[in-house]
């Protein structure tokens, strides 16, 4: 096993054709309403008058593919008041549905909405980075999925020295909030964080049920 | 009505406090010596907290396994909140047992330990709150709000409670004006406060869920202040001797504390606007 689990995603050739959200949600036999792996369609930007009376234009749009970054810092962990979300031994934050009381309260705290409710179980749910597949010496579901080799794992710090420092781009949240283990290679339109020009467009396909 | 069972529960909770706190001020004001909470007070606390509690387990995918949820007390703060409560309610049992049996020595340490136990709970309750990815819950806004809910509504419903005890409306004293009217405090400083947090964290909502369109609750805010505000004045009148009928507006004053503090909680619950996705 690695140790530490991180994804990467290539945003400079990812087309959002969604293959990972849809591998994810199969392999795992998601119930309607979970979607561990979730693609954002982000875009946004106007009309620019300039000074001599001409317009240009400064849209963009990007895709950004996100599950659990099974993070350094795990805010799901910290607030789990019943010690169900914990971080095994290979640094993957799973739960344990013996012990989770379905609060919700990992699923308020964390800012990439990873937790996701399980209503008909009455627990919470998330990624596991397809454990049990890594034990074979699989990629995750994800990761095999993706027709265009955008999405890929291995040890966040080979990650980093490979693709350089993590991208601090919209939509994501800030990463000093849980530390997370993901690395990006930023579309060239990516907008930085706290950019107020973009929106997500595809909510109803991305939030909870 | 997603939030249904976490508003009936923090609200109860607050209330409940509210009620002990006032009752406790009032005994220690009190000149002719009485050093018991009535029973119907406590009662009604009890009821309130059992009530809450039954809502909190209404709340959770899987209540049968609720033991489990103060497992992780050295981090978390709603296993603390739990421990808090749990605690708090225990300690309204033994009130109340001791009252019944008409136990008096020493009973102002229980009260005492009891109300301690009730801040606590609230305290505890509002660091649940304090995400770092919900600027408008991690504010002193969540404090403020629910302290003031205890205040507010716990002065008023006390001085409903003792209207069924003494069949009339209590003559002016502190007791009245200081608890209600802190609380009002209290409130309108948490709805400016959240209205502050609401602006300067206004560039960072613009990609949070759409469910949380905090900017369609701005407008009701002033409302929200201003029923607060007509709530106390009408449970003024009613112990000022402004009126000659200080029951009704008692009554009426509670009421309208009531149903405000019920809109208020479900717009603090839909005010979950998360910084990220």
């Amino acid at each position: 096993m690695i140790k530490t689990p991180a994804f990467f995603i290539d945003m400079q050739i990812c087309t959002g054709c969604k293959t990972c959200m849809v591998a994810c949600k199969d392999k795992n036999d998601l119930a309607q309403g979970l979607r561990w792996r979730r693609v954002y369609e982000f875009s946004g930007g106007d009309w620019i008058a300039s000074a001599d009376g001409t317009f240009t234009q400064d849209v963009f749009a990007y895709y950004i593919s996100v599950s659990c970054n099974h993070c350094q810092d795990p805010i799901c962990v910290e607030s789990c008041p019943s010690r169900a979300m914990h971080k095994n031994e290979y640094g993957i934050v799973l739960i344990d549905s013996k012990k989770c009381v379905g609060c919700r309260y990992c699923e308020w705290a964390c800012p990439y909405s990873a937790p996701q409710f399980d209503r008909s179980n009455g627990i919470m749910t998330k990624c596991d980075f397809c454990q049990t597949q890594i034990q074979e010496g699989r990629d995750p579901c994800c990761v095999e999925a993706c027709p265009t080799h955008a999405l890929s794992f291995g040890d966040y710090d080979d990650l980093i020295t490979l693709h350089g420092e993590k991208a601090l781009i919209a939509p994501l949240p800030f990463p000093e909030m849980t530390s997370p283990n993901l690395v990006i290679t930023a579309p060239k339109q990516a907008r930085s964080q706290g950019n107020t020009n973009g929106l997500i467009q595809n909510p109803e396909e991305v939030k909870d049920a | 009505m997603h939030n249904l069972s976490l508003v009936i529960f923090t609200l109860l909770i607050q209330t409940s406090v509210g009620i002990l706190g006032t009752a406790i001020f009032n005994i220690w004001r009190n000149k002719n010596g009485m050093v018991q909470i009535p029973l119907i007070i406590l009662s009604t606390c009890l009821g309130l907290i059992a009530l809450a509690l039954i809502s909190a387990m209404a709340h959770l995918g899987n209540p049968r396994k609720a033991p489990h949820a103060i497992l992780n007390i050295t981090h978390s703060w709603l296993s603390r909140e739990i421990v808090s409560i749990n605690l708090f309610a225990i300690s309204i049992v033994l009130l109340w047992g001791l009252t019944f049996i008409g136990f008096q020595k020493g009973a102002f340490v229980f009260q005492i330990t009891s109300l301690i136990l009730g801040i606590l709970t609230i305290s505890t309750m509002s660091q649940v709150y304090y995400l770092r990815a919900v600027p408008v819950w991690n504010s002193i806004a969540t404090p403020m709000d629910f302290f003031g809910t205890a205040l507010l509504a716990g002065g008023i419903a006390w001085a409903v409670l003792n209207l069924f005890i003494s069949d009339r409306v209590s003559t002016p004293g502190l007791t009245f004006f200081m608890f209600p009217y802190l609380g009002l405090c209290c409130k309108i400083f948490a709805i400016s406060s959240t209205i502050s947090v609401q602006k300067r964290s206004k560039n960072l909502f613009w990609y949070a869920s759409l469910r949380a369109k905090i900017n369609a609750h701005t407008s009701t805010y002033a409302v929200r202040a201003g029923l607060y505000i007509i709530g106390a004045a009408l449970f003024a009148a009613a112990n000022m001797g402004m009126t000659d009928q200080p029951a009704f507006f008692l009554l009426i004053s509670f009421a309208v504390i009531c149903l405000t503090e019920i809109w208020n909680r479900f717009c603090f619950y839909d005010s979950f606007c998360r910084l990220g996705l």
